[in-house]
């Protein structure tokens, strides 16, 4: 699906919060090139920055330092954390953002209407007809009964209400949608519905999407690379079969076990990790996920690996480095 | 929550031997501030000593109704009917819907006996006592022989069992400083403190990560193998139902509409709620691009609904005249195999 | 049959229609309506607050109007019924007699005498006033004709007609709270979005700053700022000073809510929406933070009107606050603070039920609006 042509590039990005006497490392060092209408998912476990890495893409957070390189067409290349005004308030519709919870994303107070059109009133100059048109058009789109858009969110299910959610976000005609754990919260038979749509849209407007999520099997459904994080750092990326076939990261490996198959005669082979994932105020030194590795070494704790690549598949470890994992696994 | 006020002498109730929870009948309406939701309408389910039963099905089925009808700590506005049967472990079958909540003999049950663990454990700790402390507190409600120091004993042993890591210190922290995980351990450990012969386990993983919920299942089940408790296990992860359940039954809107052995259900589904379900999850060793199963529509709220398959309007295999019009009947499709569906009664 | 059922899911249906197309302030609406208490007290205030507003024209006698002869004279009575005949509401004439043991003067209905009651007569010239300021007029709700005289809660110290002022008070002791209420709102406002939106150091700042004036002992204060007003200046500028004085005091409560709710509202996600949408702050602020917490505030300003209340009457009770001849339910207690007057003329003690009442009234309302406050729960 990807054509090779990039569109955002996310180099070296770093968020640090400061509280009053900690500091969290959000987000360490998080580079990744997406190309235009394809899909990367995000993976990892709470706490891991996914969904800080999906706002500050967006800024709806500012990032601490690297750079968010968005690929225009008339200005070229800008980032969009060292910008100007003007550019900002160009560029920033083109990339927009679907948030999980489609209860505490929905402005109770304001109608379906207003909440679906409240982006092109910031953003655009169109009269009142215009953006009654192309809300109708975006409500038919993601499957939402034009006769229900004087209705107030409550009126709505789960499922509608995501649709809604999708709906705000898209009518800007965005061409990067970061879908922040988009189907978590709802039901199974809701969520392939979701799912559908959102591939269909992608089709239909040829639109990137960043899909941040915890759940493996629907990232792996939608994803054409996926990116694996743990505590701030990415530790894993590749084509989504190569990574689901062969993932080399210790942690990939266990995170792939780990998820429940809905068959009972499943063969798994399941890794079962030590510990929790640490606190991110205090992480351990080194490679962060050396205190629950089972092929950790001295080096580990040490230093944290670089990431290495072969054939499009990064991933961040020393034992991978020297292929000792493979070995070891044979 | 209100029972039916039944007037008449207690009855005598039997269950065939080896079974430990019979529900019969179950229903238990909501009442709102303008209408009553039928949230269970008819359930009727038994387990056996030692087993995992499933409860499956998606939100507002009312899968945590009832399991909460049978712990009795549903809310005051609901009202529930028929028979929940359970024999404790003196070997009497009791009705739980006839005894009082707050009486003597329910609480000797609760806790005891049927252990309930949540979703969110934080909420069943308080945050102002110690982990310990709260242990050893249930250790001595439920063990009359026990001594401070024997109780905490218990919980430390306890503590050790469900596999927290140094639990000597452990003991004497509070709450808020075990992670999320950590706490669920803690909350089994406080469980088996009363050495429950049944246990409700609802959504005990979903508010966890992927890899912290693999070790809390292991756990469950090792434990399980190691002291015979029955689980009645909620959730809507089917994933997690097929690594941990003996059987499952499929609810929706209020009725059971499939029952069988978990192989049964997820290698020969005959429901089509069931096969839409199963058809409509991404799978791991799925073609990417190829297209997830919709059922279109969406559950209908479960108020005044007419004698009918609450599926009907979601179903592609419905039979007009039939389903929409009248109470399906359960059929028996093989043995140990129940199916709530018009179509096999036309299969015969 | 069948259409029985179609048609009471019709009316059902029309119902569920009404719930979703239901704003904010119309669900919350629905909820209040259900908490009877406050749906009463509700009504109860409008009443007292339409008396107040009509109150020029609905009391018999002005403020300054008073009659020598009929000092601390009881409630008159109002009788139907004549020697068995119906003649409609009339009061008796009274006549006056001094006690020749205690020397007080004792008021004796002359069942004689027959003043009929007549509503919206054109009264004697001193009972000119204009309805609402503007509109010259001296009719009144009612009086007793001729020579008859009617005093509904009786007559003070100095003849002057208690429920007349009882009436004419409500206009101040129920205005000032509201005009308090609304100063107060603007403090609370801008001190509570300062520390909420902003943060930092201008956060601690208004933090201590609300520490410092919650600490003082209230009444102390009031006291010594009303103190501080000179005796010189007229009603309505002691009327002015005195609503300032209160709401000086009384924003810190609401601007603490207000900047508790910001921070609340800052992180919710929809909040996180607009702001990817391209919102300005400005858009922010007014289109999706303050409406998410106006019904909290309105709540919050109900609940602190009785306070308000209860401190104009205090102070002007103290004797610090309005004096007579200006009318306020405060300066009616200050006139009864003898023990002589509580023994002898009980009904000089009505105002006081009517501050009861409208402190019990707002405290209902504001549970009721409490509960509706968020209708999405």
């Amino acid at each position: 699906m990807a054509e090779n042509k990039v569109i955002l590039e996310i180099k070296n990005l770093c968020k640090v919060y400061e509280g009053k006497d900690v500091s969290v490392k959000a987000l360490t060092d998080v580079s990744l090139t997406v190309y235009q209408g394809e899909t990367v998912g995000i993976v990892g476990e709470s706490g891991c920055g996914k969904t800080t890495l999906g706002r500050c893409v967006v800024r709806g957070i500012d990032a601490t330092g690297g750079e968010v390189l968005f690929h225009t067409e008339e200005d070229g290349v800008i980032d969009f954390l060292h910008t100007t005004r003007e550019q900002m308030k160009k560029y920033r519709r083109d990339i927009q953002m679907i948030f999980q919870d489609p209860y505490a994303s929905l402005d109770p107070r304001m109608t379906v209407f207003d909440i679906i059109s409240e982006p092109l009133r910031y953003n655009t100059k169109l009269g009142k007809r215009e953006i009654e048109q192309a809300v109708d058009r975006i409500a038919e789109q993601v499957g939402l009964n034009k006769a229900f858009l004087r209705r107030y969110p409550h009126a709505f299910s789960g499922g509608q209400r995501q649709r809604i959610g999708i709906a705000r976000s898209l009518i800007l005609q965005p061409k990067v949608v970061v879908c922040d754990e988009a189907v978590s919260a709802l039901d199974v038979s809701i969520q392939a519905q979701i799912i559908n749509l959102l591939e269909d849209l992608q089709k239909e407007y040829h639109l990137t999407y960043l899909f941040i999520s915890h759940a493996l099997s629907v990232v792996r459904h939608i994803s054409d690379r996926v990116m694996v994080m743990y505590l701030g750092r990415m530790v894993e990326f590749a084509e989504t079969e190569e990574l689901y076939s062969n993932p080399l990261h210790p942690y990939t490996k266990a995170l792939l076990s780990a998820a429940p198959q809905p068959d009972p005669d499943a063969v798994i082979d399941r890794i079962v990790l030590e510990g929790e994932v640490p606190n991110p105020a205090s992480p351990p030194s080194g490679c962060h996920f050396h205190p629950r590795c089972a092929y950790r070494t001295e080096r580990c704790a040490r230093e944290f690996p670089p990431m290495t690549e072969r054939d499009g598949h990064f991933v961040a470890c020393w034992n991978c480095m020297d292929c000792k994992l493979q070995e070891k696994q044979i | 929550m209100k029972r039916n006020k039944n007037l008449s002498a207690p009855r005598e109730y039997t269950m065939e031997p080896g079974r430990i929870l019979e529900v019969r009948d179950l229903r238990v309406d909501i009442k709102m501030d303008d209408h009553t939701l039928n949230a269970v309408r008819g359930v009727n389910f038994s387990m056996g000593k030692g087993e995992t039963l499933g409860l499956v099905g998606e939100s507002g089925c009312g899968k945590s109704v009832t399991s909460k009808a049978v712990m009795g700590i549903n809310p005051d506005n609901c009202t529930a009917f028929g028979e929940i049967l359970y024999r404790t472990k003196s070997g009497k079958v009791v009705n739980l819907l006839e005894l009082e909540h707050d009486g003597a003999e329910y609480r000797a049950i609760r806790g005891a006996e049927i252990a309930m663990i949540f979703q969110e454990p934080m909420t069943s700790f308080s945050p102002l006592y110690t982990i310990g402390n709260q242990l050893s507190e249930i250790v001595l409600l439920h063990e009359p022989g026990a001594t401070k120091s024997s109780a905490r004993a218990r919980a430390l042993e306890m503590l050790q069992k469900v596999g927290i890591a140094n639990p000597e210190k452990r003991i004497d922290q509070y709450p808020h400083e075990f992670s999320g995980g950590m706490l669920q351990r803690a909350l089994i450990a406080m469980m088996l403190c009363c050495d429950p012969d049944f246990l409700i386990a609802d959504e005990p993983t979903t508010a966890l990560d992927v890899t912290i919920q693999a070790q809390i299942l292991e756990l469950m089940k090792s434990l399980q193998k190691e002291f015979g408790t029955s689980i009645l296990f909620i959730t809507h992860d089917l994933g997690t139902v097929a690594s941990m359940c003996d059987n499952v039954a499929v609810m929706y809107l209020g009725q059971i509409v499939e029952y069988g052995s978990v192989r049964q259900i997820f290698h020969d589904p005959r429901h089509p709620y069931t096969k839409g379900l199963l058809r409509s999850l991404p799978k791991m060793d799925q073609d990417r691009g190829e297209k997830l199963y919709v059922i279109d529509g969406v559950v209908p709220l479960p108020v005044n609904l007419p004698p009918s398959c609450g599926f009907h309007d979601r179903c592609l295999n419905r039979i007009d005249g039939m389903c929409e019009c009248r109470d399906i009947e359960t059929y028996t499709a093989e043995p140990g195999h129940l199916v709530r569906c018009a179509l096999m009664e036309k299969e015969g | 049959m069948k259409k029985v059922a179609a048609d009471s899911r019709s009316t059902e249906q029309k119902k569920t229609d009404k719930y979703y197309y239901a704003s904010q302030w119309s669900l919350m609406l629905r909820k209040f309506r259900k908490h009877k208490l406050a749906m009463a007290s509700t009504y109860l205030l409008l009443f007292f607050y339409l008396v107040a507003i009509f109150g020029n024209f609905i009391a018999p006698q002005g403020t300054e109007q008073y009659d020598g002869s009929y000092v601390n004279c009881p409630p008159t009575s109002v009788h139907w019924f004549h020697q068995g005949k119906l003649v409609g509401p009339f009061v008796y004439g009274i006549t006056t007699t001094r006690n020749q043991e205690t020397f007080m003067l004792e008021f004796v209905e002359d069942t004689e005498q027959v003043y009929r009651i007549r509503f919206f007569t054109g009264g004697a010239p001193e009972g000119a006033y204009k309805l609402f300021g503007l509109i010259p007029s001296n009719r009144h709700l009612f009086e007793a004709e001729g020579d008859g005289r009617i005093f509904l809660f009786g007559t003070d110290s100095m003849g002057r007609d208690l429920f007349s002022r009882v009436v004419l008070g409500a206009q101040i002791s129920l205005f000032i709270p509201i005009v308090g209420m609304l100063l107060t709102l603007v403090l609370g406002l801008i001190m509570g979005s300062l520390a909420g939106y902003v943060g930092g150091w201008v956060d601690t700042v208004i933090q201590r700053l609300v520490e410092v004036v919650r600490s003082f002992p209230q009444v102390p204060l009031w006291m010594a700022l009303s103190a501080a007003i000179p005796k010189t200046l007229k009603p309505a500028q002691v009327f002015m000073l005195m609503t300032l004085i209160l709401s000086l005091i009384s924003w810190p409560d609401l601007s603490r809510v207000v900047r508790s709710k910001f921070i609340s509202v800052k992180k919710d996600d929809y909040i996180m929406a607009a702001r990817i949408s391209g919102a300005p702050p400005v858009k922010i602020i007014t289109r999706h933070m303050i409406p998410s917490f106006t019904s909290y505030i309105i709540v919050n300003m109900t609940m602190a009107i009785p306070g308000l209340i209860i401190g104009e009457t205090t102070l002007s009770f103290l004797g610090l606050g309005l004096r007579s001849p200006a009318t306020s339910w405060g300066v009616l207690l200050q006139e009864t603070n003898k023990l002589e007057t509580i023994m002898f003329y009980g009904w000089r003690l009505i105002p006081m039920l009517f501050v009861f009442l409208t402190v019990l009234a707002f405290n209902f309302m504001g549970d009721g609006l409490r509960d509706a406050a968020d209708p999405y729960k």
